[in-house]
Formats: structure tokens, C-alpha cells, sequence
């Protein structure tokens, strides 16, 4: 049998598909186990699926139920402006700004700058000088639709089921929210946010929590000291095709739609090794595929006149890196029915390729603000007291983010964190059972970003003209913008989350 | 061993060892959890106070230091009113040297009634429908007019075309070049245009006393652009149709690349290309060429006269226009919906918007408006076109068949 998984695990790895992707058991941790936040080196349990599969093979046929809390208390704080405002006049839509390309010398205003008038107050709708067309613009003060500040619930399921006693074992491990199942919640890090919610969101937070993912996954003992593993991520993808005929362009109730939705099914692989040379020493590795949920939206529209345009916009949710962790656990004293162990692990995460939630790579917006790779480290203990155990670990997570001065208003920060748990063996009349407790509590550091006025999109060029008097825009000298992060904001909070766990041996 | 691992009473724990953690309860654990959770609420969204950066003229806000912050002839660079203005709520408007503003009542600068010499301000509003989605498009057209009245006859002694601007399903404006050429095509004082066209009698009206106020018209006048005068009418008096009249010029294909030029269209602007140009924006965005004409009467209903010593007056059209499409360039993938044009509904009316300015070239009235002799200097004009632009705005709000024929002025 062994024979036949390999080609088929070795397949997966070197064939990576774009699928869901697992940024929700990445913040939470392992659920239920002693894995703590090291689940690569320690508590072989069956969240070892996704962390480290080569452990399956070390952990007790069991099948186990938790119940998970999450919250993330993202504040951020926007700085106060400094004048910049884009003024009403563009509200007529008759502004002209210098363009070399163009034979006349000017082009239009994009259709995207609209008066900071409007988003911080709106615009009423009417027929009386300064209206709006009904039903009016509808304001949108900056910050006004932060997303941070929630706790979600999680149903967590995990199985462990050895094939061959000591030898292969299968574990399922699969991690969904009880609200909100699989949202996705597309934003601009840049000016053009100010047209939606003209807010700041948090961005590897939000709706990265919201993702149901199962892992399966096989562990194969090759030596009696080394075994290695490889599982996949299940999940959903979708493509979605929206074709509409516009008969009214001001009166979208009479738009005729045609929508098509296609989901299919993809995988993603995750390789592990363990490596036990001495009986109170494992090392362990694990490698994980780059993920994402794309969205590729194709939108066909057809007027009357016969023209018929479209677009595909792609929207990438829930990307994670390449990433490889390596860990140790050291087993320090053994007293009696207690045993303590020395747990430390470090990851390197390739978030330099990151694409964000529009498809576009952080280094698009300049020299200097492109991510970096990660290197994350952690540290911790483990305690077995006769059918008790437990753990204690503490993290240091960088952000990939470099500081924002430029249009980019990726929200990020570093993380402090630390997480404890225990669980008890407890025989009920001829039924074994595990409860347990764990939490866990990141920091995130206090950060401020102080914008380069250089870098920021002047929306309101020097030298703009009425295009139909051809006089000179009043106020358009210096910079204008309605970029919600200008002149700078500041981020801080805390992620914190605890899990109920119940396991019975299989 | 004793030691306190936080120096909130809220978590004050004592752990005598490694192993009071692992017997610790799950109760102790929950306080814990509550404790991280009232941390975690503790994060919230904060946007700090605008600083005062000062303020800005030009920002279309009115700030301490600025009595208005408006593009009007009554707003100066400096955000002051000028004199002879008003600008309640940031909106200027010519104050009567009486102190009397707005439509009515008696006031020095228009001392006659229904005498309409001196300088006006004028806005034509019309209404189109678009070919592509049927969409009504609001334009507004702008002109300075200086008339003589003589008897109940009013003629036309100076004007400036002030130019268009229309929106609705897009946004279309003439270009830089065409704005500025436009200022003084179709002429109507009785001088020929200086692109050789042909002298026309200079455009009359009449204003006279009626009950309850004046009975105002003004002549069928026929303006073309983008193509020869030969397309105008060769006899004014019987105020031909436009479909009666040659049609204009056409290409058998618009599309950038063409380099047709039929005969009769001309090129004002001088962009190279044939008619005059016009930039469209909003939804769709390009530069579309075409051959127009058109013609606009005017003339007050017989139960609704305008105040004898109205400072504006709003006085129904009759119209109609043909435009021929020769080229659109920079239009993307959206050429043929820039090229689309638009007709004229039966069901709605446009009207003309008067404003008095005053009487006298070089007044305390007319001179913040009119900053110099009309057709002696384009830059000049296109100034004094502003002003006339901003003193009747454009009002880009559909009209409904209901008080068809009368602007909501």
C-alpha cells in the first residue's frame, strides 16, 4: 500500500493548484492536541493533517470535537488631514487635466475623483443648485465602515485512524465557522476605496477567518525513527459570469441579468518529515503550498445599440505563501508520572509575492513597498502529569508589510503572542474521554504610518482646467486626494481566541 | 516559591510551580479568557481631528478668512464678494444697486419695462434623447447678448457663443480648440464670420407690455458647425425645416482610422480631422468630430408673460437639430456608442434663460462679468463666456413631460 500513496502524495506536491486557502487554522492553531502554537514539532493529534502530517503516525486513533472563539480587535487610527481636500468643482465632471498624450493636450478628469465634500457629507438629491440627481451620494466619512471588532465561532473536527497499527495512519482535520460561512470581502488598499467604504481594513484579518477548510492527509513510518507525510487541503473555488443588458443606464431596476456560478473542488498539498534520533529529541519540518481562493468575475454588457463590452476582474481571497517550518522538541526532565519538554520552532513565510484581495502585488505601488518574507519564531513548554498535559507557548510573528507611505494602505502589524492549554484523560464507565481548555492571545504592536506626499496620487492635477470655459480649476494647486490613509494612519489590537475540545480513542 | 506573573488584580495569579498551572481548574482558565477578551474589546476605530491647515481659497468651501468660495464672477481669487454681488450659501447672484434681487420689482439697472437693451447672460437648455438607451440628455448652451431695444423691436449688437456642456448617459463638452473657435461662429450682429461665411440680417426679437408683464420673442436662428455655410437655408423668412434642407455631410466609416473627409465639412477647430470636435466622458470616454445644425426660436406663452422688470426670465423654444458623425477617436472599444448621437423627444421643450447683467459696458454691474470689449481678445472672451457660465449654471436635472417646455428656473 505504501508503494501506492507515494507517487500519488509525490504528484500533489509538485502539482500546487490556486484553491482555498487556510489562513484561519494559520491564526488559530491547532485545535485540541498539545501542539500548542508548534503544531510542526509537537502534539502529534489530528490537526497534525495540516501542520506536520509525518506526525500522524506518533498520535492515538481518536476522533475529537471543538467548539472555537475568535476575535480580532483590529483599532485603527486615521491622522488627521491637512487641508487636500479635492474640491466641489469636480463635481461637475467639466474638469480637464494636463496630458501630453492627448492631441488636444487635456484629458478628462477620471470619473473616479469626486469631491471629499461628498464623501464626508454626501450629496443631497434634487433639482436645486449643488443636488445631486436623486437619490443623491450617498456619504461615506472616512473610517466609517471599519471591519475589525468581531468574534467569530468555530466548529472544529478532527480524526486520526492508524491503517497499519504504528506504521500509515490517515487523519481528517476540518475547521469551519459557525456564522458566516465563507465570506469574501473585496477592497482597494488605495484611493479608490474612498468610492466604497472609504475605510482602512485590516489585511490578513476579516473575512481570512471565514474560511471552511478539510485536510486529510496520510503519515507513513519509513524507519522505526523517521516517518514523513503528506496531506491536502479540500476546498472550494468559484467562478462566477454575470451577463447583463442595460436597457436604462439610469435606471438599473430594469436591468436584465444573467448570472452563472461554476464551484469546483481543488487541492493543495502540504509535505512533512519527523525525524526522532534520539528517544527525548524529534526535529521536524513541514512545507506548505502557496494557497488562494480566486474569484474571476467575467461581466458582459449589452445596450440596446447593439454594442456588447465586457471585462473579467479577478479577485484573489484568502492568498497564503509557500511556507517551511522547522522545529525541535527536547524532552528536559521526567519525574515520576511527569515529563517536561522544551519546544522551539521557527517558519519562513514567502509573503514577497503576496496578492492582495484585487489581484495586485504590494510592489506595484513603488520601489520600497513591496513584503518581505517572514521569519517567525516560537518557544514553549510541554508538561504530562499522569493523564494531564498541557503546554505554554509564546510567538513573534513580523508583519511581511513594509511601512505605508506611499497609495498602499495595507493594515498590518507585528505579533507578540502566547497560548496555553491542557487536557485530561477521564475514564466514564467503560468510555475514555479528553476534555480540554486552550487560548491563545496575540499582541499587535502599536504601528504608525506617515505618508510621503510624493507617493500619493495627486486626483486633482496642477494645471486642470474647466473643459468648458478652459479657465484654471481653483484649488487645484498642491495635493489633492481622497486616499483614506493620507496623511498616515496607526494600527494596534489584539487576536484572541480559546477552543472547548472533547476527544474519544477511536 | 510565590511570584505574581501580572500586576493587574484583575489577573493576579500566584503559581507556586509549573505544576499549580497544570492543576489549575477550568475555572481559573475562564477568568483568564475573560480577562483576554476585555483586553481585545478595548481596540477601536478613531479618526483624530482635522488639522488646520488654513483657509484654502478655491476649495469650493467657505472658510473663516473667505466670504465665498464659488467659480463666479461675483467671487473674486481671493474669495472676497466683488462689489454689486451677493453670495448667500456660497451661491453669487448680481445685487440690484435698489437692493432688490432676484425675478421682479423695480430696480435701477433695468429702469424700463420690457426694455431688454443692455448685456444679457443666456442659457439654452434642451433636451435630447440618446440613440443608444434613450436616456434624455440635458444640454445648456451659453451666450453673451447685448441688444438695443427700439420701440417694442430688440436687435442683437454684440455676442459671444459661449459653448456647451450636456450630460445625462455622458458628459459632452467641445474641446479646447472648438470652445474657442466657437466664440464667434454664427455670429448674429450682422457681420459675416470671419471663416468666410456668409453675412446674415442681424437676430431680432420683441419685448412688449402685456397684461401682467411683457410678451418676449426672439427670432428663428440657425446655427452649423463642422460644415459649410451652403448647409444653412438660402432663405431665412420661410423658416425652413431641416429636413427639408441638403443633408449634411457624411463618411461611409467614423472609425479612428478612416481618413475620409467629404465634401462640405470643414474644419474649425484645426485638429486635422473633419467637424468640429467634442469630448465625451462620464460612462464612455473619446473625442467625437461631427457636422451639426440646428435652429432655436423663442417665444413666451400667451397667458404666461415674464415680468415687465424681470432680472431673469425663462421664455420657451422651439427646436430641432441634425448632427452627421465623421470621425471618433480615442474611444477604446466604445467607438460606436460614442458615435450613437441622439435625437430630439416631441414630449419635451427646452427654454432660454435670460439674466440681466446691465447696461453699460465697463458698469459696476457689467465689468466683473464682461471683462472686456466682446471679439477683441479669444483669452478675454473666454473669460468673460466663464462668467457668463457660472452665473447660469448648469442644471443637469431630468425634466419631467409635466412642466415640459419651462426650465426649473
Amino acid at each position: 500500500m505504501p508503494r501506492r500513496v507515494l507517487p500519488w502524495a509525490f504528484a500533489l506536491l509538485l502539482s500546487p493548484s490556486t484553491v482555498r486557502a487556510s489562513p484561519l487554522i494559520e491564526t488559530a492553531g491547532p485545535i485540541g492536541g498539545n501542539g500548542g502554537l508548534q503544531p510542526v514539532a509537537s502534539g502529534p493529534s489530528a490537526a497534525s493533517s495540516y501542520f506536520n502530517p509525518a506526525l500522524l503516525v506518533d498520535a492515538e486513533d481518536e476522533v475529537f470535537l471543538g467548539f472555537a472563539l475568535i476575535s480580532e480587535q483590529v483599532g485603527i487610527t486615521l491622522d488627521g488631514r491637512r487641508g487636500g481636500d479635492v474640491p466641489l468643482f469636480v463635481a461637475g465632471r467639466d474638469v480637464q487635466v494636463p496630458d501630453p498624450s492627448s492631441p488636444t493636450g487635456y484629458s478628462p478628469l477620471p470619473n473616479s475623483v469626486v469631491p471629499t465634500q461628498w464623501l464626508q457629507q454626501g450629496c443631497k438629491g434634487g433639482s436645486a443648485p449643488g443636488d445631486c440627481p436623486a437619490p443623491g451620494f450617498k456619504a461615506r466619512p472616512r473610517q466609517s465602515a471599519g471591519t475589525s471588532g468581531k468574534t467569530r465561532s468555530y466548529l472544529a473536527f478532527g480524526l486520526v485512524k492508524h491503517l497499519i497499527k504504528e506504521r500509515l495512519a490517515l487523519g481528517i482535520y476540518t475547521m469551519a465557522p459557525l456564522e458566516s460561512l465563507t465570506t469574501a470581502q473585496a477592497f482597494y488598499v488605495d484611493e479608490r476605496e474612498a468610492l466604497f467604504s472609504n475605510s482602512l481594513h485590516p489585511e490578513l484579518y476579516g473575512d481570512r477567518l471565514t474560511a471552511v477548510s478539510v485536510i486529510a492527509a496520510l503519515s507513513l513510518r519509513i524507519l522505526p525513527n523517521l516517518s514523513i507525510g503528506v496531506g491536502a487541503s479540500l476546498n472550494l473555488s468559484n467562478s462566477a459570469a454575470s451577463a447583463d443588458y442595460v436597457q436604462n443606464a439610469s435606471d438599473y431596476s430594469t436591468l436584465l441579468l444573467n448570472n452563472s456560478v461554476t464551484t469546483s473542488i481543488d487541492v493543495s498539498p502540504i509535505g512533512g518529515i519527523a525525524y526522532e534520533p534520539a528517544e527525548w529529541l524529534r526535529l521536524a519540518g513541514a512545507v506548505h503550498a502557496p494557497e488562494a481562493f480566486d474569484i474571476d468575475t467575467a461581466v458582459t454588457a449589452t445596450v440596446p445599440g447593439g454594442t456588447e463590452s465586457g471585462t473579467t476582474q479577478s479577485s484573489v481571497f484568502d492568498w497564503m505563501p509557500w511556507s517551511a517550518s522547522l522545529g525541535a522538541e527536547v524532552r528536559m526532565l521526567r519525574h515520576g508520572p511527569y515529563t517536561m519538554s522544551v519546544v522551539g520552532s521557527a517558519a519562513y513565510s514567502w509573503w514577497s509575492a503576496y496578492r492582495d484581495r484585487q489581484g495586485q502585488r504590494p510592489s506595484s505601488y513603488g520601489p520600497g513597498l513591496g513584503w518581505s518574507d517572514t521569519l517567525s519564531g516560537a518557544l514553549g513548554t510541554r508538561h504530562v502529569y499522569g493523564n494531564v498535559r498541557g503546554f505554554v507557548d509564546f510567538r513573534y510573528v513580523p508583519s511581511p508589510v513594509p511601512e505605508q507611505t506611499g497609495r498602499s494602505n495595507y493594515v498590518d502589524n507585528d505579533r507578540v503572542g502566547a497560548a496555553l492549554g491542557a487536557d485530561l484523560a477521564w475514564q466514564i464507565g467503560p468510555v475514555q474521554v479528553r476534555p480540554g481548555v486552550q487560548m491563545f492571545v496575540d499582541r499587535l504592536l502599536q504601528r504608525q504610518n506617515t505618508k510621503d506626499d510624493s507617493k500619493i496620487v495627486d486626483e486633482l492635477p496642477d494645471g486642470a482646467i474647466f473643459g468648458s470655459t478652459q479657465m484654471p480649476v481653483p484649488g487645484s494647486k498642491g495635493l489633492q486626494t481622497n486616499n483614506p490613509g493620507w496623511p498616515g494612519f496607526a494600527s494596534s489590537g489584539w487576536v484572541w481566541g480559546g477552543a472547548l475540545t472533547v476527544s474519544t480513542p477511536l | 516559591m510565590t511570584r505574581a506573573v501580572d500586576a493587574n488584580p484583575a489577573v493576579y495569579l500566584r503559581l507556586d510551580s509549573v505544576y499549580d498551572l497544570i492543576k489549575m481548574g477550568p475555572s481559573r482558565l475562564a477568568a483568564i479568557g475573560a480577562v483576554l477578551a476585555a483586553l481585545g474589546a478595548c481596540a477601536k476605530d478613531l479618526v483624530l481631528p482635522d488639522l488646520d491647515a488654513g483657509a484654502t481659497c478655491g476649495d469650493g468651501i467657505v472658510q473663516p478668512g473667505e466670504q465665498c468660495d464659488v467659480q463666479s464672477a461675483g467671487c473674486s481669487a481671493t474669495c472676497m464678494v466683488v462689489p454689486g454681488w451677493t453670495c448667500p450659501n456660497n451661491v453669487c447672484t448680481l445685487l440690484c444697486t435698489d437692493g432688490v434681487t432676484g425675478d421682479g420689482g423695480v430696480c435701477t439697472g433695468r429702469d424700463t419695462a420690457c426694455d431688454m437693451t443692455g448685456y444679457w447672460a443666456a442659457r439654452e437648455t434642451n433636451y435630447t434623447a440618446d440613440n443608444v438607451i434613450g436616456q434624455v440628455q440635458v444640454s445648456s448652451a451659453w451666450a453673451l447678448y447685448h441688444f438695443v431695444q427700439t420701440a417694442s423691436d430688440f436687435q442683437v449688437v454684440e455676442h459671444l457663443e459661449c459653448g456647451t456642456h450636456t450630460t445625462g448617459s455622458a458628459t459632452v463638452d467641445y474641446t479646447a480648440a472648438s470652445l474657442r473657435v466657437n466664440l464667434y461662429l454664427n455670429r448674429m450682429d450682422g457681420v459675416a464670420d470671419a471663416d468666410g461665411g456668409v453675412a446674415r440680417p442681424a437676430r431680432h426679437g420683441t419685448s412688449q407690455a402685456v397684461s401682467g408683464g411683457c410678451a418676449v420673442t426672439f427670432d428663428r436662428w440657425y446655427r452649423v458647425r463642422g460644415a459649410l455655410d451652403s448647409y444653412l437655408p438660402a432663405d431665412f423668412s420661410t423658416d425652413p425645416t431641416l429636413a427639408s434642407l441638403p443633408p449634411l455631410p457624411t463618411v461611409m466609416s467614423y472609425e479612428p482610422t478612416s481618413t475620409e473627409w467629404p465634401a462640405g465639412a470643414t474644419d474649425p477647430d484645426g485638429d486635422g480631422i473633419p467637424g468640429i470636435a467634442y469630448q465625451v466622458d462620464g460612462l464612455l470616454s473619446g473625442i467625437r468630430n461631427a457636422a451639426g445644425r440646428e435652429w432655436k426660436d423663442f417665444a413666451t406663452h400667451a397667458d404666461s408673460p415674464v415680468p415687465a422688470y424681470a432680472l431673469k426670465l425663462v421664455v420657451p423654444d422651439g427646436y430641432d437639430d441634425q448632427e452627421s458623425v465623421l470621425r471618433v477617436t480615442q474611444c477604446g472599444s466604445g467607438c460606436d456608442l460614442i458615435a450613437a448621437g441622439s435625437h430630439v423627444p416631441s414630449d419635451l421643450r427646452g427654454s432660454l434663460t435670460l439674466l440681466f447683467i446691465g447696461k453699460t459696458l465697463g458698469s459696476s454691474r457689467v465689468a466683473p462679468v464682461v471683462i472686456g470689449v466682446p471679439r477683441q481678445n479669444p483669452d478675454v472672451d473666454l473669460m468673460t463666456c466663464a462668467n457668463v457660465r457660472a452665473l447660469l449654471p448648469h442644471d443637469p436635472s431630468q425634466p419631467s413631460p409635466s412642466d415640459a417646455g419651462l426650465s426649473k428656473d
